[in-house]
């Protein structure tokens, strides 16, 4: 029998036509009309002049303007032939509202159907898409793709995320641990695959003596760029950085520090929108890490403030079980940048950096030691979602190869 | 002379005159007293000062004590007394989903809270014993080794009452057998009630307005407090509470305190003029959010509890997630001396940012 929503009573539909997605084709990886209805949706928000109420959605749609989507196309050139795996149910986050577009247009290009699950929370970014994605589907061009495509919503409580998995070609889980091994359990057909988004650890290093010689402009932009990176998302980002490691010798990092925290203060408490009850979690926080028995040497105060800085000596421990947050960051120095591979974990993510050289970080991203990193993006980029993410090149992993010989 | 007193005859004596006099001073001695205790007996009390800024300063005011938030109860074993002589232990009701809160109490420390209530209470009712009503289940009391905040409540209260009738079923139905006789016993008798405000809201006088069922309890004085948040969700005003209890079961006089499981037996009662009151036994700080700096008078902010009972575990000094604010020292129109302030609410929970669901349910 298959799915339909008459069967599913607690499903609501936010857009596009259920029953005749789970239904539909696959389609050729990059196919020209799932690029141009990309292209199209992207020009509907940008000329709105409400998407600079929801920076989210225009860096979405800033995304997949007509030369992005160019580019990243051109990467995939080579002669293989790729076709969608079929149908690829979604589970978006609860706390990135606009992620699920990012998760749809992936697997849009690599030539998939979609059911795409909604946060439960609503969020007002939500309507903006809709609205755009519901006119850039009346278009006779794109018409198709809502028989291809289904945006729903449904209680965390009910069976249909079961009933969906049955007829799934894949899964894309978002979510961290908890979410994906419980998703991960519902059965799915053999030939289905899942990616997964578990949690992961991201961290920054700064090269002190850069820092040094750096003008103060751009000092300013840096700590702007940083503050991106680590605050828009109270440092709960799994790309956020919750460690800064200093590459250089004691006395240009002390220097150094004291230049870049000063900045980043100001930025911050400029910026910063913080709830008291955050500032009350942290505070708390501080003070359970202060009594961990896991974390015997860490060196830091516990007090109010927006910028908490923690300093180790050494990263022998596992420190990325600290979940430090709301603008609280642990310090290491290291002589050089080849001792990365020291502290470097399979759980590692993202790396934003500022003064190292691309080559030197190459070198150590080559090396057989380093056993995690995802990304090395510069410091600013560090929430910047893209194709490439945790490792995963996901219009491949989303499509399947096809030889003919 | 005063820097040698010793607390157990200040709790018997704070009426006194001399000691009246300057219980202020003997406040901050206590509590500064006790925070070296605790930092003596309680290590990880001591690891999380040593990590606090500016602790270790000789303490010059009440400011200066230094303050752990109240979540850290949920978190961990906090005691400064071997576990052999803790005799009681305290959980707060916890909410759904959150822990509850646990409260180790030696002998000392709990006889001090009961002397502690008793002295603050009737310092309000000036009722020694009477019948006393208690809207909740005796379930709640039964297990007397361990409390639940409703628990230490209801048996803190029982000391007023002779005798003690319970206006609940275990399943928490009215028992009208028992409501009726206290209220045909007691028709010209001075009567107290007692119950956790949410308690009393839901289970009693909804449900005996949902029934059309009017007591008379004009000559009864209702102490009611705790599991007002409970309240505030549904949005129910003090007023209209007073209203709807006086509507239902005509009450005499009703009288709100504010209290927690983590410093039981210190509560702030609430005097004729409205405002909640710090006693002899404890003190109130309004801090700000932004940087923990002491509001001005009558600006909202978080609410720092201290109370000098507070021996077997460090709770002494402790930041809550509460707000209010104070208008006045020294000068309430009731007449009574102390601070006196609203307790405005709690903290709105903040929306989880990041892209992992999880990260919400702890630290580490």
């Amino acid at each position: 029998m298959t799915l339909t929503q008459a069967n599913l009573p607690e499903l609501s539909i936010i857009s596009g036509n259920f029953d005749k997605t789970v239904q539909a084709n696959a389609s050729m990886l990059f196919e020209e009309s799932s690029c141009n209805f990309l292209i199209s949706l992207s020009e509907s928000i940008l000329k709105d002049t409400e998407s600079r109420e929801h920076g989210d959605v225009a860096a979405f749609a800033y995304w997949c303007r007509r030369s992005n989507i160019g580019k990243i196309r051109s990467q995939y050139t080579n002669s293989e032939m790729r076709k969608g795996r079929g149908l690829v149910f979604h589970i978006a986050p609860s706390n990135v509202p606009i992620n699920f577009a990012f998760s749809f247009a992936f697997s849009l290009l690599a030539g998939n159907s979609n059911i795409v699950r909604l946060p439960s929370k609503q969020f007002p970014q939500e309507n903006f898409f809709f609205k755009h994605f519901d006119n850039a589907t009346s278009n006779s061009d794109f018409m198709h793709l809502r028989d291809s495509n289904a945006f729903v919503r449904y209680s965390k409580g009910s069976d249909i995320t079961q009933q969906i998995s049955q007829i799934a070609d894949a899964r894309v889980i978002w979510g961290g641990d908890k979410t994906v091994q419980e998703i991960s359990s519902l059965s799915k057909p053999l030939h289905a695959i899942d990616v997964c988004f578990i949690d992961k650890y991201s961290f920054s290093i700064i090269d002190s003596r850069s820092i040094l010689d750096s003008v103060d402009s751009n000092l300013q932009n840096l700590a702007e760029r940083f503050y991106n990176d680590a605050y828009i998302f109270d440092q709960n980002a799994c790309s956020s950085p919750r460690t800064i490691v200093w590459i250089g010798n004691y006395e240009d990092t002390e220097f150094a520090k004291a230049k870049f925290w000063s900045l980043v203060q100001k930025v911050v408490e400029a910026k910063y929108q913080i709830e008291d009850s955050s500032r009350m979690q942290k505070y708390l926080d501080l003070c359970l890490l202060s009594v961990d028995v896991n974390y015997p040497s860490l060196d830091f105060e516990i007090e109010n403030s927006l910028v908490s800085r923690i300093q180790l000596n050494e990263f022998d421990l596992d420190y990325t079980g600290i979940r430090n947050r709301y603008g609280s960051f642990l310090e290491i120095r290291l002589e050089s940048l080849s001792l990365l591979t020291k502290l470097v974990t399979r759980k590692f993510q993202t790396a934003t950096y500022f003064g190292v050289s691309k080559d030197d970080l190459k070198e150590v991203v080559q090396s057989g030691a380093l056993k995690g990193i995802d990304r090395v993006v510069p410091m600013g980029s560090a929430l910047d979602i893209d194709i490439h993410w945790d490792g995963y090149d996901l219009p491949i992993a989303l499509s399947r190869i096809i030889t003919i010989k | 002379m005063l820097n040698d007193l010793d607390l157990n005859v200040y709790i018997d004596n704070w009426n006194k005159e001399t000691l009246a006099l300057s219980r202020n001073q003997l406040k901050l001695k206590f509590l500064s007293d006790l925070t070296a205790h605790h930092r003596i007996n309680c290590a990880p009390y001591s690891k999380i000062l040593s990590h606090m800024k500016n602790v270790g300063i000789p303490t010059m005011n009440l400011a200066a004590i230094p303050f752990i938030p109240v979540g850290l109860f949920k978190h961990l074993e906090l005691l400064s007394v071997p576990l052999e002589s803790v005799s009681k232990t305290m959980n707060s009701s916890g909410t759904s989903g959150q822990l509850p809160s646990r409260i180790y109490l030696d002998k000392e420390n709990s006889i001090n809270q009961s002397k502690s209530l008793a002295r603050i209470v009737t310092e309000r009712v000036k009722i020694d014993r009477a019948p006393l009503l208690v809207i909740d289940s005796p379930d709640v009391v039964k297990n007397r080794n361990q409390f639940s905040a409703r628990g230490a409540g209801i048996l803190g209260f029982s000391i007023f009452g002779r005798p003690v009738t319970f206006a609940l079923n275990p399943d928490m139905s009215i028992n009208f057998d028992a409501v009726k006789e206290f209220c045909e016993n007691n028709s010209k008798t001075k009567t107290l009630c007692y119950g956790f405000t949410s308690i009393i809201w839901e289970h009693f006088i909804l449900k005996l307005s949902e029934l059309g069922i009017d007591l008379d309890l004009n000559r009864s004085t209702l102490i009611h407090g705790g599991g007002w948040k409970k309240l505030i969700e549904q949005q129910v005003s003090s007023a209209e509470f007073n209203a709807t209890v006086q509507r239902v079961i005509s009450i005499g006089a009703t009288i709100n305190y504010y209290g927690m499981v983590e410093q039981t037996g210190s509560i702030y009662m609430e005097c004729e003029e409205g405002y909640l009151h710090t006693s002899a036994f404890n003190e109130i700080l309004i801090r700000r959010g932004s940087d923990f700096s002491i509001a001005e008078l009558g600006e909202v902010g978080l609410i720092q509890v201290l109370s000098v009972l507070p021996s077997s575990y460090p709770g002494h000094s402790i930041i809550t997630e509460d707000v209010g604010r104070i208008f006045g020292e020294d000068n309430c129109t009731c007449g009574r001396i102390g601070k006196y302030f609203k307790v405005d609410g709690r903290l709105k929970s903040a929306e989880i940012r990041g892209c992992s669901d999880t990260y919400s349910s702890q630290f580490a």
